[in-house]
């Protein structure tokens, strides 16, 4: 949707404050990334128009857009309040609590979800996924009931991200794809905190053809003859953000793939909409230099691959790395 | 003359930039700039600023604290930016343009902001 048609939506509206067409209107700033006016259109649409779901549904999505998952909860109970079978609610709902390891409630409004839209992959994944864990726990619950010194429980973080695992492998698709909230943010990466999944990986050759990688069957190892050192992270995105390949994991061993892939993704969106706009063709290196770290990321013809890198690596280092991922990302995906 | 004309000058001086603009970075509102024929500055200053915020959310959320410089190379130009105090400069280049210059004279410029 142009701009152009954003500014007819916006005078519609201001001439008729009752008119729906603020449904379209905040989906379409919300496509294109507005996110501040997009929650107030919504918002005040849904204030306007209180019986309609989908202003209330649209308020939900915005807020999970911006990070708000509060609100964004709201704004489903508030669907739900209308009409407890809105399958869109259960769902959004479902995943926040799934996000937020609040297991049991998530499994009762996914279960309600997937059973509205079976085709629905995330809802299914997702779902599995909880039912995964739970299993987990309640045997983790039965062994420690019977051991005197049980072994320290998993946090759920960890659990749930090997569930969600295998869940990936089961299903070709990770459950979780929304925008990370509070959780994401709490946890510092500083980069001399990173390390390459292996950090003892030898140093590249300059050949980086698959068939060289000692670690080509493993995704998570893709890159590791690559890494140099353990100052610096790659990471292979399917189009959806997914990490394909890859892995990020700070010292602490927490594992920020899936999150900075979300969020990069949506940049990578944004960047090849620019790009249009701007007639400046295809985009195709990004640089993102932080107080801590420098991001360079790249796209294939599906996703994009990404390196994270400590300030201490030179950009030029950095920009060479990216180059050499991006070689063997290409080689693996076939599109070589 | 605005108080950023002379960091907007310093940055246009650059050979192959085509624009340079100070842009509100939450909400994209153009504050001051130059460009060449052919370039719509608040479009430009738009869809730059919600990149540069994108990108900032996405640093933040691995803890890789503020953004200080962002720079999109396509087949036909570059966009480069730095930011300050809720302001970011932002430049859009030829591909000929001198990388390392120019960045330099971003970050030294956003420093001003």
């Amino acid at each position: 949707m142009s701009g152009d048609d954003i500014h007819a939506m916006s005078e519609t509206l201001a001439k008729d404050p009752a008119s729906l067409v603020f449904l379209q209107l905040a989906e379409a700033l919300l496509m294109r990334g507005d996110l501040a006016r997009a929650a107030r259109v919504a918002s005040r649409g849904a204030q306007r128009h209180p019986a309609r779901l989908d202003a209330h549904d649209l308020v939900a999505r915005v807020a999970l857009a911006m990070g708000d998952e509060p609100r964004a909860e709201e704004a489903w109970g508030d669907v739900l309040r209308i009409d407890a079978t809105l399958a869109t609610a259960h769902r959004g709902i479902g995943l926040l609590r799934y996000r937020q390891g609040r297991l049991d409630e998530a499994r009762d409004h996914l279960a309600y979800a997937a059973h509205q839209d079976p085709g629905d992959n995330v809802v299914r994944a997702a779902l599995e996924a909880v039912h995964g864990v739970i299993a987990q726990r309640d045997a983790a619950g039965t062994a420690a009931a019977l051991a005197a010194t049980p072994p320290a429980p998993a946090s759920p973080d960890a659990i749930l991200d090997e569930a969600v695992a295998s869940a990936e492998a089961a299903a070709g698709i990770t459950p979780v794809n929304a925008e990370p909230g509070p959780r994401a943010s709490a946890y510092v990466a500083h980069p001399s905190t990173l390390r390459a999944s292996n950090p003892a990986a030898p140093v590249a050759t300059g050949d980086e053809g698959v068939g060289n990688d000692p670690h080509g069957d493993e995704p998570g190892r893709l890159f590791d003859h690559v890494l140099e050192d353990s100052k610096q992270v790659a990471l292979l995105l399917d189009s959806d953000g997914l990490v394909a390949a890859g892995s990020y994991v700070t010292g602490e061993g927490r594992d920020l793939g899936s999150e900075l892939g979300a969020h990069l993704s949506g940049v990578g969106e944004e960047a090849e909409r620019a790009m249009r706009h701007f007639k400046l063709g295809l985009w195709h290196r990004m640089v993102i230099e932080t107080e801590a770290a420098t991001i360079e990321m790249a796209p294939t013809d599906k996703g994009a691959v990404l390196v994270a890198a400590s300030k201490e690596v030179p950009l030029g280092f950095v920009r060479r790395t990216l180059e050499r991922c991006l070689t063997v990302a290409r080689q693996w995906l076939g599109e070589g | 003359m605005s108080q950023f004309a002379p960091l907007i000058a310093a940055v246009t001086r650059h050979r192959g930039v085509q624009a340079c603009l100070v842009v509100a970075d939450e909400d994209g509102i153009l504050v001051d700039g130059t460009a060449h024929v052919g370039v719509s500055t608040s479009a430009f200053a738009a869809l730059t600023a919600s990149l540069y915020r994108k990108a900032a959310r996405a640093a933040e959320s691995a803890g890789f604290g503020a953004v200080t410089y962002f720079e999109l190379e396509a087949e036909r130009g570059r966009v480069m930016a730095a930011g300050r105090n809720g302001l970011v400069i932002v430049a859009v280049a030829e591909p000929r343009v001198n990388v390392g210059l120019l960045r330099v004279e971003l970050v030294r410029a956003a420093e001003g902001l």
